[in-house]
């Protein structure tokens, strides 16, 4: 397929549309990448792709358009990335509708660390009322760059936000990140200074245990094996451990399993 | 009788969600068959998330001459491989290998999943696809080395009187093997089957057969209530039913082996239990009804002879009588401010769906039936924007927050799940999105969570050891893990406390505990994209059994640990304990056993059908 500008300002065919897209979303240049954004940022281009039903109907990674932001994402090359982050800026295509929306919040967690324009749209589309809420903070923590979790930390303070949500987050996505440094460092900051004292108990929970009981349905999230944790993350989670033991009021069972958590990642002293 | 030529057919590539394709996906193939190369490694596919690559079976299939495969380590090997083609670096899909061993004498479908691929960095792991194998014999000669003469049909029907054993022409003492397999479809590996005694290689016979009742049945276009064979439990009908031959259980049998048994010999008697076979009790098929009046469920026996009640006893099948029980449904289409907001298919496509699952239900003497009580809350309506009625017990709920119903998180309890309810009825809410992508079940109550045990034999799914002759007795009791209760008064959704002073506002009969009282899935209407998709019907019927209390059964999912969650389990083709069966039951996880037209997690057994039948959902 060639990079012919002229295949996307008039061809009708999607899969030609969408293959001549592709080679402009894996250009490095500059040039290139402000082509395919100008066309990206245009709803009769979007609807030569894509049906108006389409979009309303299928689900966001069915639309062609989908394989071009892939592409972007993969890309090894900044012109792309640029790309992203212009798109989140605004335009025909995250006017579109939810669909591309979430889209974009996916892709921008190639960029690391997020820049600025990924933090304000990733902020936009995790409001209370915005409906790609959960999926951007899944997002968040898949980015786990200090911005990112940054605002992963203002959501959870967010009162606005639901405190069934802000479980929901911790014992999910957190979860499956919590052998993570970047994840455990932001943790470590929420457990001991920012996040109410039951929201602190609730992560450390997280952190330290795990309970089928906590999820209703059929397909519950899992923590990583606790022995894949490296050693900084270890470092850190230990200190979480024992800033909780010396100085959060833990139940029985949580106590336990801070310390049983402790000797999991090699603290014998922590043995009661 | 010595198998001569076989055909090995890669028949179709099922593309997995976590393959995680953005847009169409290219992809090609490479594949083996005994060492040599087949089908065209240049040709791309396009991939679809959920959707199926159907394989042309000229170019992606091979026959293979195997007269000279005559000893016990000869196999045959396979193998198929993948590749995404992609811009910046092409993605692996994986290998994916297997091994047909001597005698190479039953037909045979596989389904087997591509392996795990590791991410990286930041890339998560990914498993890209299942891939349907078949083999099929063509051709079988005579044993040269049995000795057995005079024509194959005729040898095996000759049975001494009074005895439990046949005689070949040649001389021969044989019994013939006759299963009555409770798991319909039959269960493929990795699950292992009770093992069969070598019958036709011994003595220059016909090789064994499954027989057609033994397949998966098409859930598309829905089928008669009683279609999926072998059911656990025969209803108590009356005989003045004018849909009785849709109704009654359909028994049949399996397998048999010498392949060419005149199965018109083959009788069925009832050995205990109220259960009454309707018209004849020859054949290879039967149909039967609980009789009584069912006050509570009994075990029932029934055997399978040959020639008669005395004749020798081939297969004993062992079986739930009960009465059929209602469980009101309600559907609940869960639709936003716009276009993209509100559920992709149409009313009746969702009605359609728990018609397939009325359908496997029905097996465990369940029958799924619309709410016949159509008061409405939360401004549901019955009929649609243009006013034409819905079908019965299904309901539009229009939400002015579009939170409740694109991308919901349905991982805890949903706002989706308590609009429009009625308590004790069971929900199936559709919702735009669910933010997974997964359906789930979000309101499991009523449940008391406790294990159930079950001994006898043949045991439940002919978990190994079975019972099933010759293999050896059960080991004590199987033990059934059940779903505990999700106890939503405890575990709100946001609002809880203001909906239910709302709803008592509007319904002074409403009190507080009626939220425990939510029997609910929430499923993403987009799980499907197709109105006459059968694993739509069979998925809405896996979440509603999680919402009776069941667990998953077999998995089929390499992302989850190789066991039941349910407990049950037992050793597989390898040796290996996993659950059982892997793909054939309506609680397995994967549906890796999919192919595009034909589920085959349609199977619900003897263990989880007392169970489900308590729920006071159902009475």
């Amino acid at each position: 397929m060639t990079k012919d500008v002229a295949i996307l300002r008039s061809a009708d065919e999607p899969r030609e549309l969408i293959d001549t897209a592709v080679e402009f979303a894996a250009s490095e240049r500059a040039a290139d990448q402000a082509v395919l954004l100008g066309f990206l940022n245009s709803s009769e281009f979007l609807l030569r792709v894509n049906t108006a039903h389409e979009y309303a109907t299928a689900r966001p990674k069915q639309l062609r358009v989908a394989k071009v932001i892939r592409v972007l994402r993969d890309s090894p090359y900044p012109a792309a990335k640029a790309t992203l982050i212009r798109l989140a800026e605004g335009g025909d295509f995250v006017r579109t509708n939810w669909l591309c929306q979430e889209l974009l919040v996916r892709a921008l967690v190639s960029i690391r660390p997020a820049p600025p324009e990924a933090v304000r749209y990733w902020d936009q589309q995790s409001t209370p009322t915005a409906v790609n809420r959960h999926v951007t903070i899944e997002m968040l923590c898949e980015n786990e760059t200090d911005p990112a979790l940054a605002l992963l930390e203002q959501k959870l303070l967010d009162p606005a936000q639901e405190r069934e949500f802000k479980v929901a987050w911790i014992r999910d996505p957190m979860l499956r990140h919590r052998n993570d440094e970047p994840l455990l460092r932001a943790s470590e900051r929420m457990i001991t200074h920012s996040l109410p004292p039951d929201l602190r108990l609730v992560l450390l929970e997280a952190l330290c245990t795990y309970d089928r009981g906590w999820y209703p349905g059929c397909a519950p999230p899992k923590p990583p094996p606790r022995a894949l944790a490296s050693a900084e993350a270890r470092q850190v989670l230990r200190r979480i451990c024992r800033y909780a033991l010396e100085h959060l009021e833990l139940s029985a069972s949580l106590e336990a399993a801070v310390r049983a958590t402790l000797v999991e990642i090699g603290d014998d002293d922590a043995r009661a | 009788m010595a198998v001569t030529r076989i055909k090995i057919t890669f028949a179709s590539v099922g593309v997995l969600d976590s393959a995680d394709i953005w847009g169409d996906g290219d992809w090609v193939f490479k594949a083996t068959i005994d060492g040599k190369a087949v089908g065209d490694p240049k040709i791309e596919w396009t991939a679809k998330e959920r959707g199926t690559i159907e394989l042309p079976e000229l170019e992606w299939s091979s026959v293979i001459d195997v007269s000279g495969k005559t000893k016990a380590t000869d196999s045959i090997k396979v193998t198929f491989s993948g590749t995404d083609i992609d811009v910046f670096s092409d993605d692996d899909l994986g290998e994916v290998k297997y091994e047909f061993k001597y005698p190479f004498d039953k037909d045979k479908t596989v389904t087997l999943k591509s392996p795990v691929i590791k991410g990286w960095l930041f890339l998560p792991d990914h498993q890209y696809y299942t891939l349907q194998l078949k083999l099929e014999v063509l051709e079988a000669a005579k044993s040269a080395t049995t000795g057995a003469a005079g024509p194959q049909t005729v040898s095996v029907s000759r049975q001494h009187s009074g005895s439990s054993t046949f005689t070949t022409v040649s001389g021969k003492q044989i019994l013939p093997r006759v299963e009555v397999c409770p798991v319909v479809p039959s269960p493929q590996a990795p699950s292992k089957m009770p093992k069969r005694p070598d019958i036709a290689t011994a003595n220059g016979l016909m090789p064994g057969k499954d027989t057609p009742q033994s397949q998966a049945v098409a859930m598309w276009p829905v089928p008669d209530l009683n279609a999926t064979y072998n059911p656990s439990l025969i209803p108590i009908l009356a005989k003045t039913d004018p849909d009785l031959a849709k109704k009654a259980a359909k028994l049949a049998v399996t397998y048999v082996e010498p392949g060419d048994l005149d199965t018109s010999f083959l009788t069925w008697h009832v050995k205990s239990g109220p259960i009454e076979i309707l018209g004849s009790n020859q054949g290879p098929e039967i149909q039967a009804i609980g009789t009584g009046a069912g006050a509570f469920d009994t075990i029932g026996e029934i055997e399978v002879r040959w020639d008669g009640a005395k004749g020798p006893l081939l297969a004993t099948y062992r079986v739930w009588v009960g009465k059929i029980k209602t469980v009101l449904y309600r559907i609940n289409l869960i639709n936003g401010t716009n276009a993209a907001s509100s559920v992709t298919l149409s009313p009746q496509d969702y009605e359609n769906q728990i018609k397939i699952a009325r359908v496997l239900f029905w097996q465990a003497g369940l029958h799924l039936v619309a709410d016949t009580n159509t008061t409405v809350w939360d401004g549901a309506t019955t009929t649609d924007s243009s006013g034409t009625a819905l079908p019965s017990g299904v309901f539009i709920v229009p939400v002015t927050n579009n939170t409740w119903t694109v991308n919901v998180n349905n991982f805890v309890p949903t706002i989706a799940s308590r609009l429009n309810f009625r308590p004790g009825v069971l929900h199936a809410v559709y919702v735009r999105s669910t933010a997974s992508g997964r359906a789930a079940a979000t309101d499991i109550q009523g449940v008391d969570g406790k294990p159930y045990r079950m001994g006898g034999q043949p045991t439940a799914s002919w978990v190994i050891p079975s019972g099933v002759p010759p293999e050896a007795k059960p080991h004590g009791t199987l033990l059934l893990k059940t779903f505990p209760d999700s106890d939503r008064p405890s575990k709100n959704a946001p609002g809880d406390d203001d909906y239910v002073k709302a709803r008592q506002a509007a319904d002074a009969t409403f009190k507080k505990s009626d939220m425990a009282r939510i029997y609910a899935a929430v499923l993403p209407s987009d799980w499907s994209s197709s109105g006459t998709d059968p694993n739509a019907g069979t998925n809405l019927a896996h979440e509603l059994g999680h919402v009776l209390g069941l667990q998953h059964r077999g998995s089929g999912d390499a992302n989850n640990p190789p066991l039941s969650e349910d407990d049950i389990n037992c050793a597989d083709v390898k040796g290996k304990k996993r659950g059982h069966p892997w793909h054939e039951n309506v609680m397995t996880y994967g549906y890796g056993g999919n192919t595009a037209n034909v589920p085959r997690n349609l199977d619900i057994d003897i263990i989880q059908t007392p169970v489900i039948r308590k729920h006071p959902a159902c009475t």
